[in-house]
């Protein structure tokens, strides 16, 4: 216990020879003195808040110093998190609660919600962060994240900080954003109170570790008990529900219908799942994840350029099952990531594998499988060699594209099929293909409800401004169906695009029914391949500035985008500030911050992938 | 104008007492048509909003019926219609465009800029109709504004090629004489003109010409007629253009090669209904002659008794012909006399031969040669093994005349320069396009309507299916040795008379997918219509019912006898003497 505390000193009315000295002392007795200290300063009749503050020292009270010397001072601990479908957000209320039960205050914040000079007020700072797409911090993060990397952050002299990254590894920018943070602190002066950890999409054993191991380490420091404080309360805030992603719910397929017509250059299809005595709830813009089977035949390639025949037994999670049956249901097949390319270069002494990791990652990824892997340098490999080169299959989240209101006991998705090529031919996505090539009605399929509360209606009256091309349509069929289950007031406006009008118009009779019926207002559609020159939602919603504006600024519109982020999203926004710009005759920067308040007050929300 | 003044004064001393005021749509009584024509202001009503509606690939409800006006009919894929309705698409909508061109002609660079207008609009092909009209299938809504400015850059319009207007005007195509034929050819034009709608709704939604606020229709009046009204006139001794099947025909006389004037003929028409015994074909009557400067006056003022004494409460009701059954011909005829303050004298002698078409080469007294091409239901398009389209469209690089419909789907090149024949035929050969030598005759002288997918009111197949039902009904005649006897043969998906069905020798009238009706005793000159024989069955029983009659035709037959002829002479079935018989 003689690590050394950099507790700030800043403030501290003391010379620094009695601060190094301080330093010697093992914990216990540092609290003892604490305790000592302060007590000596309540009989000098000074409040201990004002000490606690300017010291940055909390006791837990002024009582009887010795016998206090073992119950726990508080550390100013703040938990945060930056988090776009709700995953961070949960690890870190997970961790705010095991800290609780451990007797250790803390108070928990979305990153959104906290002015960046609070930071510099903490002892300890602890942050769940996602990543976004390709390295970003999610939407409402920005702000801080800005804020955090940039030249107005505080000194963090003496403060504590842990970081748990979520990401996809088969993103080239892994956990980017918790790395930033993780960065960001070290370089203000603050010191890990744990190393980092950055998770994949399977993220739940880390994540328990991680919270298991704060806790553990800010009980030595605060030598809190934890049979003290709200244990009670505690057991009663973990209720999960009956179905989760570890134990998924077994839905049947009620219909799988290609909802693009033919001759389209997309394959899109609408899918119902019966959740029938499931007791499974979700709001619109909720995620629904499915546990896909990949594809037997790639499966059985696979497994012949390996020289395996599938009946061997492996070990996945201590159950014992068949190769084939491990590699259809268990494993990822589909999407390469760096650790496995690097531990097959070096299982092939293939120098051309070793090579992708170097040159082209990225690209490679974007459209070359395991099969592709095996075929660059095939070689004859043990069961348990194959498993273990394997990451365990991820499920796959799409946004729900229904209102449990209007469908009691159903969840509908719009799926489109993930297809890319490369010089062996075609390869598909895992969950898409599964999904809608080879899942038949009546068929099973196991998913679960993913919260995302970063995407929800306002109020009845709020007007609604949906920008959703593409699958991006999906929670808006949700969104729609709501409201007019709600009979909500507040107007609704669609912008929906897709490449041609005849065969990819999503939902065209629905859309048309709703305009009729009134609970859709106005429907605004971009059509990119009927004409010769290209038009997008973007160009729709420059043609109608002065109506946006008006929904926006004067009737206090909610906007929301769903779809393609890297390209749809980040134009559609760029008009959006243009639009706020021009009609509200703002500067560029006060559009940027006009949108930023938009963002704050959770009227711009964003889905994006 | 002096015409007009007297027609006027005439028309009030008429007894109108059964006339239905045109201008005062009464909704208790009035089909909704009337409505929609009354609140269109002559013809535009939402039109322009319906174009603007990027959500639809359909017009609002009300303007289905005005585009018809402007030469458009709103379908949708019929084959596609349940997969859409699946998907949750809207049914796959486009647009038929028609062009109005009288008589069928067009010339070299007219048909070049159709044809580019169908590669870059439509489906890439185009399509001859019955009424010497060309047709562009399959143009999207957000296309439909470029075409039709398309067709007018061309100098042709689309202007009442449809709707309750009198429509394209017909004449025989094929000019052996070419002094008379050219004169009629004028007539054509004349009366296609004079009858045209006056409404400036056409250019203010089509060609974005200037809005006029105040429009007249000084023939038709605000909810023009009750009932679509056809025109053709024929030459003598051809009937090509089915003159009878017309609610107006005139029919060329000619006295020591000089026009003097024509017979009229009114009343003729297709459609009936299936199971309606009050709907019915019906060949024209021929009610007099008039002279070249009573042309318009006439064609004016059938018009306009038909306008005023037309139903227009029950529109299956309200052709002409049923007007006319309505109120007996000697009082149409003298309504008409009356409308005309003069009365028409009788008709002059003429003699029709047949009502199809001359396959092949004519050369004409200036040595100029005229090709009449066979284009199976005059659909213009390169398929797998026939590069019709493409070859059509070289021939039209290097013509100077004419392409001409004729009034049987065909197209006749005309006025080529005898200099340029064997670079005709070399095209015509490499593109294998057929001129009518080795098709039987039955099959030359076949017709089919358009039919599914496209047509809305089909109820079976037919132009997709005519071939192979000839490919069987020419084994039969080959078996008796009468393959080289024409037969016409007309097959419709519906009762509509779009393919002049009624006028088949054998005739074939959707009643569901795989079933017609089948009619026998038409005459091969198109003066008499034929009658039900055999209902609703389908291809197998069609083929063994007239294989003993095909057999007995082909044992005793009179000499030059036609099979519509034939079955009546023998009874088979009784004669239709007028449409009032049809039923009986």
């Amino acid at each position: 216990m003689n690590d050394k505390v950099d507790f700030p000193t800043g403030a501290a009315p003391l010379n620094s020879d009695l601060l190094e000295s301080v330093q010697q002392y093992d914990a216990k007795s540092l609290y003892w003195l604490s305790g000592y200290c302060s007590g000596l300063a309540d009989a000098r009749g000074k409040s201990p808040n004002a000490v606690n503050t300017a010291v940055g020292l909390n006791l837990s009270s002024s009582q009887d110093l010795l016998e206090q010397s073992n119950s726990a001072v508080a550390l100013k601990t703040l938990v945060l998190f930056a988090s776009q479908s709700g995953n961070a957000e949960k690890i870190a209320t997970e961790l705010h609660q095991s800290l609780e039960q451990s007797g250790l205050e803390a108070r928990l914040s979305s990153v959104a919600d906290i002015k960046g000079k609070e930071i510099k007020e903490q002892q300890v700072i602890l942050l769940v962060a996602s990543t976004h797409g390709e390295g970003e911090p999610p939407d409402d993060a920005i702000d801080f994240h800005e804020f955090v990397l940039g030249k107005r952050a505080p000194k963090l002299d003496g403060v504590k900080h842990a970081v748990l990254s979520l990401g996809d590894s088969s993103y080239e920018f892994f956990c980017q954003t918790g790395k930033d943070f993780d960065q960001a602190f070290g370089k203000l002066g603050s010191q890990p109170l744990i190393e980092r950890v950055d998770c994949d999409l399977d993220y739940e054993a880390q994540a328990e570790e991680w919270i298991n191991s704060i806790t553990e380490k800010l009980r030595e420091l605060t030598g809190s008990n934890p049979s003290s404080a709200n244990s009670n309360q505690a057991v009663h805030n973990v209720a999960p529900d009956q179905w989760s992603k570890e134990k998924p719910f077994s839905a049947t397929v009620l219909a799988n219908q290609k909802i693009t017509g033919r001759g389209s250059v997309k394959q899109i299809h609408h899918i119902e799942l019966s959740l029938e005595n499931s007791g499974i709830h979700y709001l619109p813009g909720d995620s629904l994840g499915v546990w896909a089977k990949n594809d037997e035949q790639t499966v059985n390639d696979i497994l012949k350029l390996v020289e395996l025949n599938g009946d061997e037994k492996v070990v996945i999670k201590s159950v014992e099952r068949s190769l084939k049956q491990a590699l259809i249901e268990n494993l990822e097949i589909t999407l390469l990531n760096k650790g496995l390319i690097s531990d097959y270069a070096k299982l092939s002494g293939s120098d051309e594998v070793a090579k992708i990791v170097s040159e082209g990652y990225a690209e490679y990824v974007s459209n070359h499988q395991l099969i592709d892997l095996l075929s660059l340098a095939p070689l004859k490999l043990e069961a348990q060699q194959l498993v273990d080169l394997l990451k365990p299959i991820k499920p796959r989240m799409y946004s729900i594209s229904s209102s449990l209101e209007a469908n009691p006991e159903e969840v509908h998705l719009t799926v489109a099929l993930a297809e890319s090529e490369n010089e062996s031919g075609k390869r598909q996505g895992a969950a898409s293909s599964f999904l809608l090539e080879r899942l038949e009605e009546d068929d099973q399929v196991l998913v679960f409800v993913e919260e995302n509360r970063h995407f929800k209606l306002p109020e009845n009256d709020k007007p609604v401004l949906m920008i959703g091309p593409g699958t991006g349509i999906a929670p808006f069929r949700a969104f729609l169906q709501e409201r007019e289950e709600r009979q909500a007031k507040g107007g609704n406006w669609l912008f929906f695009g897709n490449p041609n009008f005849n065969t990819d118009f999503l939902y065209q009779t629905e859309l048309l029914e709703a305009l009729n019926s009134g609970v859709l207002n106005e429907l605004s559609v971009a059509f990119s391949r009927d004409q010769e020159e290209k038009i997008y939602v973007q160009d729709r919603l420059k043609e109608n500035a002065e109506k946006i504006w008006d929904w926006i600024n004067s009737q206090g519109a909610y906007l929301y985008v769903c779809g393609d982020m890297n390209r749809m999203a980040k134009d559609v926004e760029a008009t959006l500030k243009n639009i706020i710009q021009e009609q509200g005759n703002l500067s560029a920067e006060q559009a940027d911050d006009y949108l930023k308040q938009l963002r704050k007050d959770k009227r711009y929300q964003r889905d994006v992938y | 104008m002096a015409t007009s003044k007297l027609i006027n004064e005439v028309q009030n001393k008429v007894e109108i007492n059964d006339a239905i005021q045109p201008t005062s749509f009464d909704p208790g009584k009035h089909s909704d048509v009337e409505r929609i024509k009354v609140e269109s202001n002559y013809l535009r009503g939402t039109i322009t909003p319906s174009l603007q509606n990027s959500v639809t690939g359909s017009v609002a409800d009300d303007d289905l019926m005005l585009i018809k006006f402007h030469g458009i009919y709103q379908q949708d894929d019929r084959d596609l219609r349940n997969e859409r309705r699946k998907q949750k698409l809207e049914p796959l909508y486009s647009f038929m465009i028609r062009a109005r061109i009288p008589g069928g002609v067009a010339t070299s660079q007219q048909y070049i800029q159709m044809a580019e207008l169908a590669t870059k609009y439509s489906s890439g092909s185009l399509r001859l109709t019955t009424r010497q009209a060309y047709q562009w299938h399959g143009v999207f809504k957000r296309n439909l504004k470029k075409t039709i400015a398309g067709i007018n850059e061309t100098m042709l319009d689309t202007i009442a090629a449809c709707g309750d207007v009198n429509r394209n005007v017909m004449s025989n195509p094929l000019p052996e004489t070419s002094k008379i034929h050219a004169e009629v050819f004028e007539w054509t034009k004349r009366i296609s003109e004079h009858l045209l709608p006056q409404t400036r709704a056409y250019h203010e939604i089509w060609l974005d010409g200037e809005k006029v606020e105040s429009s007249e229709e000084p023939i038709y009046g605000q909810t023009y007629l009750p009932r679509k009204f056809k025109t053709a006139i024929a030459i003598p001794p051809y009937n090509d253009v089915d003159v009878f099947a017309n609610d107006l025909g005139f029919i060329a006389i000619v006295e020591n090669n000089e026009l003097i004037g024509f017979n009229v003929v009114v009343g003729g028409g297709m459609g009936s209904s299936h199971g309606d015994q009050t709907t019915y074909p019906r060949v024209g009557n021929i009610i007099g002659f008039c002279d070249l400067s009573q042309v318009l006056a006439v064609a004016e003022n059938v018009v306009k008794v038909q306008r005023d004494f037309g139903n227009r409460e029950v529109r299956k009701h309200a052709r002409l012909k049923y007007t006319i059954d309505s109120l007996g011909i000697d009082n149409f005829v003298a309504k008409l006399h009356a409308y005309l303050g003069f009365e028409l004298p009788e008709a002059r002698d003429y003699q029709f031969i047949h009502n199809g078409d001359r396959y092949g080469w004519i050369e004409d007294e200036n040595g100029n040669w005229h090709l009449t091409l066979y284009i199976h239901s005059g659909r213009i398009i390169d398929s797998e093994d026939k590069k019709i389209f493409s070859g059509l469209l070289e021939i039209a690089k290097i013509h100077n005349g004419e392409f001409r419909i004729s009034p049987n789907q065909n197209l006749i090149i005309s006025n080529i320069n005898p200099t340029i024949k064997d670079k005709v035929s070399a095209i015509l050969k490499t593109h294998n396009i057929s001129i009518g030598e080795t098709e039987s005759p039955t099959r030359l002288n076949s017709i089919a309507c358009v039919a599914f997918p496209t047509c809305s009111l089909a109820m079976a197949e037919a132009e997709r299916y005519l071939p192979s039902f000839v490919d069987k009904l020419e084994e039969i005649l080959s078996e008796y040795s009468i393959r080289d006897l024409p037969i016409n043969v007309r097959m419709t998906g519906c009762p509509n008379g779009c393919g002049r069905p009624f006028l088949g020798e054998i005739g074939m009238v959707g009643k569901a997918p795989g079933k017609y009706n089948l009619y026998l005793g038409a005459s091969h000159t198109g003066h008499r219509l034929n009658k039900l024989f055999r209902e609703n069955i389908g291809e197998q029983e069609i083929l063994e019912t007239l294989r003993p009659i095909l057999k007995d035709y082909s044992e005793s037959r009179l000499t030059d006898e036609r099979f519509g002829d034939f079955v009546i002479r023998t009874g088979v079935i009784k004669a239709v003497e007028n449409g009032l018989d049809f039923h009986k």
